[in-house]
């Protein structure tokens, strides 16, 4: 589905509405190019899930690790990679395995890697404050979960947005 | 254990991409210090961008740890205590340095002392410039972090500000990648700058007058946004332009952050203290205000394991040794908090 | 002789001291993956009980793996450290022969008709790690490698079956995670179904670091340890270059 944010404070309200659909064991993938904003995305989802420390930039360390209310939430990029075998290195099924919730930014490069996940694809929009949101699901374990999120989202459906399922 | 300026310590560093190893004495005599880029992995590694570490850790540990003790002229059991970075870093990278510093420890039956990395940057400047006037004001800022330490003595400090998301380094790495002037980000902004006009494109100075946080990510997004709008400027006036806003921010909150502790120092640490404009924008603001102006040499900004065998020294000294059942700490903090729930203290 | 066996290629950590004949001391922690706390204080916990330092070892013995790659690594580079320090020769065994090879020590009569052991070990993703063991009953049971360890879907494990149509019998975490689609498998049996027994002296489904031992000081009494490479098995073939298009 596709989702219209225009400010930098909408983007945050979507990613807390996809928050509060997720369950533990779950993984996000955050697209988009740089400066896209998928660390606010990652910010906005933490925060929604009662992370309190501040959620930094992953680069450098590849994969930070908060706790939340209900799970540790690990926070990864994988910008600095090169070989698709350090993807596998990183074992983040390792920590969704754990009932932890993984959020991968860059994932998409490697999201058959990944196994099942939500991906959110961040795009620049036309102002230089909004974002063009595309958010669809890989595997079955999004399946129920699915009309319920396309619903809670209608609010930043955009306007020319085909709806499609998945 | 009685610890002096005789007590020699091996210190062991894998938080991120070098492996390093150092024997250091009395906390600042540095009898030797290695890095792994000292040594031919180029060959084998092809040269590449510093990786995902882990596996070349594991390779190269013993052999950095052996060419420090050998350096430094003395044998293995002349080593009275081990210190290992514990965190913050990359998980896997960590625990190869963890094992190994432990297993040391163990098998020549002396005390193990975990380092927080960061607290060992602090250690730094202290070990070219042992008589440092203290309080001073650090800006540690490198790939993985922006900070401004409030340091009274050492092993004695505070925490005044910090990035709230990307690190100034990171924003270095990208933007260089996005202009497409070369690999690594720091160096080569460094050198396009040098050709271009600082003063050509304004660029932001997010939370410039604004408490002694950071904020990067609004200057990389307005870059590449003016690129995009503007495709014909040249690279060299956007990463001059570019370095000076991140350069403008790092030094006035720098030194209003000393002068609101009424620092006699600010030190410079991390691998973007390498930077030639914040070297010397930091040296000619900070001696201008009256301040010492500490700017410690390349090898000692960067990653290496002489900083924490000295703060394994102090610590030591100060706290005695860690337990054998100590963990790694990605997420550790700079004042030793851990996030709740970590590896090792799981709900 | 006296080998220190260190395991820590699982979940589990397990370490133990012994010889070809006997083993004197083991200790392990089931899951949590807390291999680089407790590795350190399990060896000096066995050592002291035993009342030996590290230099009075013969060698150290160390699981490569395949397993987790996390845990490999503390038990590989704390193996080497250990080593190098004492000047003790390090022998390296893969997960799957030690898991395999644990069938002698907790159920041999598991073995009895059948003809091979399958080792099988999770290894996400789908996937599993297996090697295969020919029993030689001649030899009162025996194992020999017959298929070295390797990575693949289960589907690819179960079609290498079916090709056999060997009495096999399987054990490992695989074994157990995937033991609904290993039943179509005709003569298979996961380790425990022949006799009932059910109350091993360890989990046989992962590997264990007396088993280990029992192997080394083996290859260590028949003087088979020079050269033996010590790096980690990570069975995971070196992958292509990320595509990255935009970055």
């Amino acid at each position: 589905m596709n989702l219209f944010a225009s400010s930098p404070i909408a983007t945050r309200e979507i990613a807390a509405v996809v928050a509060s659909y997720l369950r533990l064991g779950d993984t996000v993938v955050l697209a988009g190019e740089m400066g896209a904003g998928k660390t606010l995305v990652a910010q906005g989802i933490c925060a929604a899930l009662g992370v309190t420390d501040p959620v930094t930039s992953p680069t450098f360390n590849l994969v930070h690790s908060y706790a939340g209310n209900d799970a540790m939430v690990h926070h990864a990029d994988l910008y600095r990679l090169k070989n698709r075998d350090e993807i596998a290195d990183l074992a983040l099924e390792e920590f969704s395995q754990q009932g932890g919730i993984v959020l991968i930014e860059w994932g998409d490069v490697g999201d058959d890697i990944i196994g099942e996940h939500l991906e959110i694809r961040i795009s620049l929009g036309e102002q230089d404050e909004s974002r063009d949101i595309e958010i669809r699901a890989v595997g079955k374990r999004w399946e129920l979960r699915w009309p319920r999120l396309v619903a809670a989202t209608k609010l930043f459906a955009s306007a020319d947005a085909e709806w499609v399922d998945q | 254990m009685h610890i002096d300026n005789s007590t020699v310590v091996l210190g062991i560093e894998s938080s991120c991409d070098e492996t390093a190893a150092a024997i250091v004495m009395g906390g600042n005599d540095v009898l030797s210090s290695v890095v792994s880029s000292q040594i031919d992995i180029h060959a084998k590694f092809g040269g590449v961008v510093p990786e995902v570490a882990s596996r070349a850790h594991l390779e190269l540990m013993q052999p950095v740890i052996n060419e420090a003790i050998q350096l430094a002229g003395i044998g293995a059991e002349r080593i009275n205590a081990v210190a290992t970075t514990i965190g913050p870093g990359l998980i896997g990278a960590l625990l190869v340095g963890v094992s190994a510093g432990k297993a040391m420890a163990y098998g020549l039956d002396v005390p193990f002392i975990g380092v927080n990395h960061l607290e060992a940057h602090l250690y730094a400047a202290l070990l070219e410039e042992p008589h440092l006037p203290f309080p001073a004001v650090v800006l540690l800022v490198s790939g993985g972090n922006t900070l401004l330490i409030h340091m009274t003595a050492p092993g004695e400090y505070s925490l005044l500000g910090a990035t709230i998301d990307d690190a100034a380094g990171e924003a270095f790495d990208k933007i260089a990648r996005f202009l497409d002037i070369g690999y690594p980000g720091g160096p080569a902004i460094d050198a396009a700058a040098q050709l271009g006009n600082p003063q050509s494109i304004e660029f932001p100075r997010a939370m410039l007058h604004d408490g002694l946080d950071f904020s990067f990510s609004g200057l990389k997004t307005s870059v590449i946004n003016y690129v995009r709008k503007n495709p014909d400027v040249a690279s060299h006036d956007i990463a001059a332009s570019f370095q000076c806003a991140v350069v403008d921010v790092l030094v006035v909150k720098t030194l209003r952050a000393a002068q609101q502790v009424g620092a006699k120092s600010i030190v410079l640490g991390g691998g973007v203290a390498a930077n030639s404009l914040l070297r010397s924008e930091m040296q000619r603001v900070g001696s201008g205000a009256g301040f010492h102006v500490a700017l410690p040499s390349k090898a000692m900004c960067t990653d290496n394991a002489a900083m924490i065998a000295s703060a394994g020294w102090y610590r030591l000294r100060d706290h005695g040794p860690s337990g054998l059942d100590i963990g790694a700490i990605p997420h550790l903090s700079l004042t030793g908090s851990t996030v709740r729930g970590n590896r090792g203290e799981r709900k | 002789m006296k080998i220190l066996g260190i395991d820590t290629s699982s979940e589990q950590v397990s370490v133990a001291v012994g010889d070809d004949v006997s083993i004197s001391a083991s200790f392990q922690l089931a899951s949590d993956r807390r291999h680089v706390e407790s590795l350190i204080p399990a060896i000096e916990l066995l050592l002291r009980n035993i009342g030996i330092s590290i230099h009075e070892l013969s060698a150290i013995a160390v699981d490569l793996g395949p397993g987790l790659f996390t845990g490999m690594r503390v038990g590989i580079t704390t193996a080497l450290t250990l080593s190098d320090i004492a000047e003790l020769p390090l022998i390296g065994l893969d997960s799957l022969q030690v898991l395999a090879h644990g069938i002698e020590r907790v159920a041999l009569q598991e073995l009895d008709d059948a003809e091979i052991v399958v080792p099988i070990l999770d290894a996400r993703r789908n996937q599993v790690y297996w090697s295969m063991h020919r029993i030689d009953h001649a030899l009162g049971g025996l194992l020999e490698e017959i298929r070295e360890p390797r990575v693949g879907e289960i589907e690819e494990l179960i079609e290498d079956l079916l090709d056999r149509s060997q009495r096999s019998v399987v054990l490992g975490t695989g074994a157990v995670k995937y033991a609904e689609s290993l039943v179509e498998v005709p003569d298979l049996a996961l380790l425990g179904e022949r006799t009932g027994v059910q109350n091993f002296a360890f989990n046989p489904h992962l590997p264990h670091a007396s088993t280990l031992v029992s192997l080394a000081a083996k290859k260590y009494a028949a003087g088979r340890i020079q050269g033996d490479p010590i790096a980690p098995i990570y069975l995971r073939a070196p992958d292509a270059e990320i595509q990255w298009l935009t970055r």
